[in-house]
């Protein structure tokens, strides 16, 4: 259960994993805020070990993506690695658009042109 | 200590959640009229128990409906099982036809299967006796083995199931719908996973009693397998929809509005600027169908900002504006999923499913 933000040279990456309730919810805000201040343009939301997202958690996603988008641009945001369920209620609330979506971490650094770098793998 | 009560009353994905939460051993009876289910909780287990010593071809029957075993494997376990008198499952992983997991899957499909039809039971009455089973459940060839249990998981899935029996009825449309047989002789094919008798038997309570609910009553089969092949007939022409007669068409008045549709419609609701802002929006409106506009626009602009949790309130009175709003009635229920709050979806679903039957 946690996240854990990995910095690569062209994006940075949250990994997200277990279950995102409301607690993890809080901590999710307060990494996006920090990345928020940061140059990142490209944010990936790793979801591939999510087991359950609260509806807190995916509005706090929900809410840095328009915004980061306002910023950035549109596909400044990255969604991989989601769960049948989470993307079926992604897809009946209308916000799979909110993302561009890919099926792996892999692609995502793909889609961004990232093919190097490690992360720090700072873990909050 | 017996713990009892009506399903009305307290619901029962409560009841599951109660139980799951208290991490008592025991067994919940609940019961329908003549129908009754017995589910044993052990600690993070769960296993259907039967009475009168009803045999397992259902799971026989789910292997073969997955694909997972050829009949000539099913009828040599069961032969088997009838000599040695072990458990169907256990011949069949013996002798290399399926692997555990399989079994665990099937077995857990069926409780599933088996828990969502409790689920639309009316009038349910449940009861809870704490410690092993009873003597009655006591030989597991009879009852069955256990499966580990996450009871949100189940909760969830049998809202699936519920889910599932909504689009299986949106093709057969009503439960009151008839039905006649058109192809006469016998049916030539079946869908795969059912046998042929199952389809003859079906065939046969088409051409005696007609009418959906009936022939579910009837058939020897779960009301979902019922109302699947009964789509799978109507698409190969077998059988066709009976026009309602005008005369009928005629005597199904829906009732009368009340005079002002706001009438029953209340707002509870601890942010009092929202309060405001939806009394508002219900006053403005000049009609219930543009206050069911206004509500959904204002929740799905708030689903947008990111402001899910608000917005479930705003779909909930879009609800009770216009209950029979599908994609309203789907975006609560994954909202209340996603709140953690399974009670409730289950509730919201389960109500939809109701309003579809009774929606004549």
């Amino acid at each position: 259960m946690g996240i854990v933000v990995e910095r690569h040279p062209k994006c940075a990456v949250l990994k997200l994993s277990g279950v995102l309730d409301v607690k993890e919810a809080r901590n999710l805000r307060d990494t996006l805020k920090t990345i928020e201040a940061e140059d990142v343009v490209t944010v990936v939301f790793d979801m591939g070990d999510v087991r359950f997202a609260s509806s807190t958690a995916i509005g706090a996603m929900v809410a840095f993506s328009n915004e980061h988008q306002r910023r950035y641009g549109n596909g400044s945001v990255i969604i991989c690695g989601l769960d049948k369920s989470i993307r079926r209620a992604l897809e009946v609330l209308g916000l799979l658009d909110t993302f561009v979506e890919v099926p792996s971490l892999s692609d995502a650094l793909k889609l961004v042109g990232d093919f190097g770098g490690e992360g720090d793998g700072a873990q909050r | 200590m017996v713990l009892k009560g009506e399903v009305k009353d307290v619901g029962l994905a409560e009841v599951f959640q109660m139980l799951s939460a208290s991490g008592r051993e025991g067994t919940l009876t609940v019961a329908s009229g003549q129908r009754k289910i017995h589910i044993w909780f052990g600690k993070g287990k769960i296993r259907l128990l039967r009475e009168g010593g009803v045999s397992h071809t259902a799971l026989g029957k789910i292997l073969l409906r997955s694909g997972r075993i050829k009949p000539e494997h099913l009828t040599i376990a069961l032969e088997e099982q009838r000599k040695s008198g072990k458990l169907l499952g256990q011949v069949l992983v013996e002798r290399g036809f399926v692997k555990q997991e399989d079994i665990d899957e099937c077995v857990r499909t069926q409780l599933e299967e088996e828990i969502c039809n409790v689920f639309l039971w009316e009038d349910a009455t449940f009861e809870f006796t704490p410690g092993p089973p009873e003597a009655a459940f006591a030989d597991l060839a009879l009852t069955g083995h256990e499966i580990p249990f996450d009871v949100n998981e189940v909760i969830l899935d049998a809202a699936r199931r519920v889910d599932e029996w909504q689009k299986v009825l949106e093709e057969i449309e009503r439960t009151r719908s008839e039905f006649e047989v058109v192809k006469k002789g016998d049916v030539d094919a079946y869908p795969v996973g059912f046998s042929l008798e199952e389809v003859r038997q079906v065939v046969r309570l088409v051409e005696e009693v007609r009418r959906v609910d009936e022939i579910i009553g009837r058939a020897p089969m779960s009301r979902l397998e019922v109302a699947r092949l009964l789509v799978y007939l109507l698409r190969s022409g077998y059988i066709r929809r009976v026009e309602r007669k005008e005369k009928e068409k005629a005597e199904e008045k829906t009732p009368a509005e009340p005079a002002d549709w706001r009438l029953g419609i209340s707002i509870v609701l601890d942010d009092e600027d929202l309060k405001k802002r939806l009394e508002s929006l219900l006053w403005r409106a000049a009609t219930k169908e543009e206050a069911v506009r206004e509500t959904l626009a204002l929740a799905d602009s708030m689903v947008r900002e990111g402001k899910l949790d608000e917005a479930v309130p705003v779909y909930r009175l879009a609800l009770d504006l216009e209950p029979d709003n599908k994609a309203v009635r789907t975006k609560l229920v994954h909202l209340y999923v996603l709140q953690w709050r399974f009670a409730d979806a289950a509730k919201v679903l389960v109500e939809g499913y109701r309003r579809r039957l009774n929606n004549i």
